[in-house]
């Protein structure tokens, strides 16, 4: 399996993209390092409406974390049709049909792949979060990063969770109507967001959902955010796990015609 | 001493000059002077506590220095896979559960030699929920599971790197294997000596500090390193130890929340915390080396017969 992991590696430009992941990250160190929170700029502050003092430092550079985090949710998702689709696109299939490989095994390091690109995303975060947090000026800034951050494990699992099922659609019906599936599905959503921002009434919503909204519902439900992060990702695995099984079920003795 | 060994020898020097020489840069930088451990606050500490994937860029650097190769399995390799073929699920389960077991174990056994600790209203003092606290040994090892880069990133190192070259270096040697185990573990607990100084686990208020503090974490890293060391050997992977790490991290306890070790100070306060658990973990260790010993005989006995 480990050459068909470097084999994906390869096809995503791994070794590019974990260097540029790798200096991008030590700069951001060097540059919370360089520019802590109580490190005070005339230009760069802002009262709140409490008359707290905030760093603009601490607000562009948390905005970089959570931008960073962002992007590498949306690479685990890019990677999952990528490592399926470049395999079609270089007709893989029948070269590997004739290595000692099971079927299973060739599905099996697709799973592994993402789960170990999520892993280390997820890493970097909390790299990106301590480093962001560690420097910042005490106040509602830490709070607020400190709150989202609770928020990061059940995000990751979620997009884990999707992942699982792009797979088994890319890998059971081939990317084209994989594509199809789910630009369907992303359209239906994309209509229903329009249909409550032009016709429904959500303006007591953005009163109660706003950022301090969320930082004050975690504090208040320690509980519920614990159960949260521990159940999220066990449920994800599980479900992870069981569109792998399907996924083989489904290749199982299927000839596919890959040209 | 064999050229083999000499060799040896020279790669473990520069493996562990990197090692601690990384490490401690990142300690003295961003400790503050005159700063205790407990008055860096959480996310500082989080942040000093990056300088736990020290010992794996040592092992990378020093693995380019020496041209040794990064082979991910096998012989001479820096152990990254993951099998759970032939009964090697087992000792990934170990790891995930054992941390649990010595810690609970080892504070039943702090509350019986030091009852006056043990307050059953605690937890309120410290505005925990009672049903979060039953939570927490889970929350422990599923944070453990998927948090556990920073514990990688000292077991990559020290049971990827030095172990197997201590190993290596004491063959043949009466005893060995033991003495590999020690001396890995005094080499471990004099790397965490920086923050000992400041405070880290032992605190700083007991006669002796922070030499009784340095050298009680030579112990109890020895004790730790030899479990760790087994699950590594057993599984074929630094990944085993590293979970074990990341989740003996989070202290995954019930009864924390019924222990309140301000009611003791001295030396008796420093001792207390680790004491329980350490014994536990001396008889997980002879429980371990009675059943691999037993399995040991069995398979020479056998081999015996059929010869």
């Amino acid at each position: 399996m480990g050459g068909l992991l470097y084999k994906d590696f390869v096809s995503v430009r791994g070794k590019r993209f974990v260097c540029f992941l790798c200096i991008f990250t030590l700069i951001f160190i060097l540059i919370r390092v360089v520019f802590p929170g109580d490190r005070y700029f005339d230009d760069l502050i802002v009262y709140a409406v409490d008359g707290s003092r905030i760093n603009l430092i601490d607000i562009i550079l948390d905005m970089f974390a959570w931008m960073f985090i962002f992007m590498n949710m949306l690479f685990i998702n890019r990677w999952t049709m990528e490592i399926c689709s470049n395999d079609e696109k270089n007709k893989n299939h029948s070269f590997f049909a004739a290595m000692p490989y099971e079927r299973h095994t060739y599905i099996a390091s697709k799973y592994v792949f993402i789960l170990i690109a999520a892993y280390v995303f997820f890493s970097l975060s909390q790299i990106w979060i301590i480093s962001c947090g560690a420097f910042m000026s005490e106040g509602k800034t830490v709070d607020t990063l400190m709150a989202v951050n609770a928020m990061t494990l059940p995000v990751y699992s979620f997009m884990i969770f999707i992942s699982a099922i792009e797979l088994f659609l890319f890998l059971v019906l081939g990317k084209g109507k994989a594509m199809m599936i789910k630009v369907g599905f992303l359209l239906s959503i994309a209509l229903c967001v329009i249909y409550i921002l032009l016709f429904k009434d959500y303006s007591a919503l953005i009163d109660k959902i706003g950022i301090y909204g969320i930082v004050q519902w975690v504090e208040k439900n320690s509980f519920s955010m614990t159960l949260l992060q521990i159940l999220s990702p066990v449920i994800t695995l599980i479900c992870y796990w069981g569109s792998y099984r399907l996924c083989c079920l489904c290749c199982a003795g299927k000839e596919r015609d890959y040209d | 001493m064999t050229e083999d060994k000499k060799s040896e020898l020279k790669r473990l020097i520069i493996y562990l000059a990197f090692s601690f020489g990384l490490a401690w840069l990142m300690f003295l930088l961003f400790v503050p002077g005159g700063k205790t451990w407990d008055e860096l606050g959480q996310l500082k500490q989080s942040f000093i506590a990056l300088g736990m994937l020290a010992p794996v860029i040592a092992h990378v650097i020093t693995r380019l220095i020496t041209k040794e190769g990064f082979a991910v399995t096998g012989e001479g390799s820096m152990m990254l896979g993951i099998s759970f073929k032939n009964r090697k699920w087992i000792f990934y389960l170990l790891a995930i559960l054992l941390p649990w077991v010595y810690t609970e174990l080892g504070n039943v056994v702090t509350i019986l030699l030091c009852p006056e600790i043990y307050d059953p209203e605690y937890y309120v003092s410290l505005d925990i929920e009672k049903r979060l606290l039953l939570l927490l040994p889970i929350a422990g090892m599923v944070s453990g599971v998927i948090s556990s880069f920073a514990a990688f990133g000292e077991e990559g190192g020290w049971r990827g790197y030095m172990m197997p070259k201590l190993i290596k270096l004491f063959e043949g040697k009466p005893a060995g294997k033991i003495w590999a185990l020690i001396i890995g573990g005094v080499i471990w607990g004099l790397w965490h000596a920086p923050l000992t100084c400041i405070g880290h686990n032992f605190g700083t208020d007991y006669p002796g500090f922070p030499y009784l503090g340095i050298l009680m974490m030579c112990i109890f890293c020895t004790l730790m390193g030899i479990i760790l060391t087994f699950v590594t050997e057993k599984s074929g992977s630094v990944w085993p130890a590293a979970i074990m790490h990341a989740v003996n991290n989070t202290n995954p306890s019930i009864l924390n929340g019924y222990i309140d070790y301000e009611k003791v100070s001295g030396l008796k306060g420093m001792l207390l915390p680790f004491a329980g658990r350490m014994i536990v973990m001396v008889l997980i260790i002879g429980i371990l080396a009675l059943v691999t010993g037993r399995k040991h005989n069995t398979g020479v006995k056998e081999k015996s017969h059929t010869t």
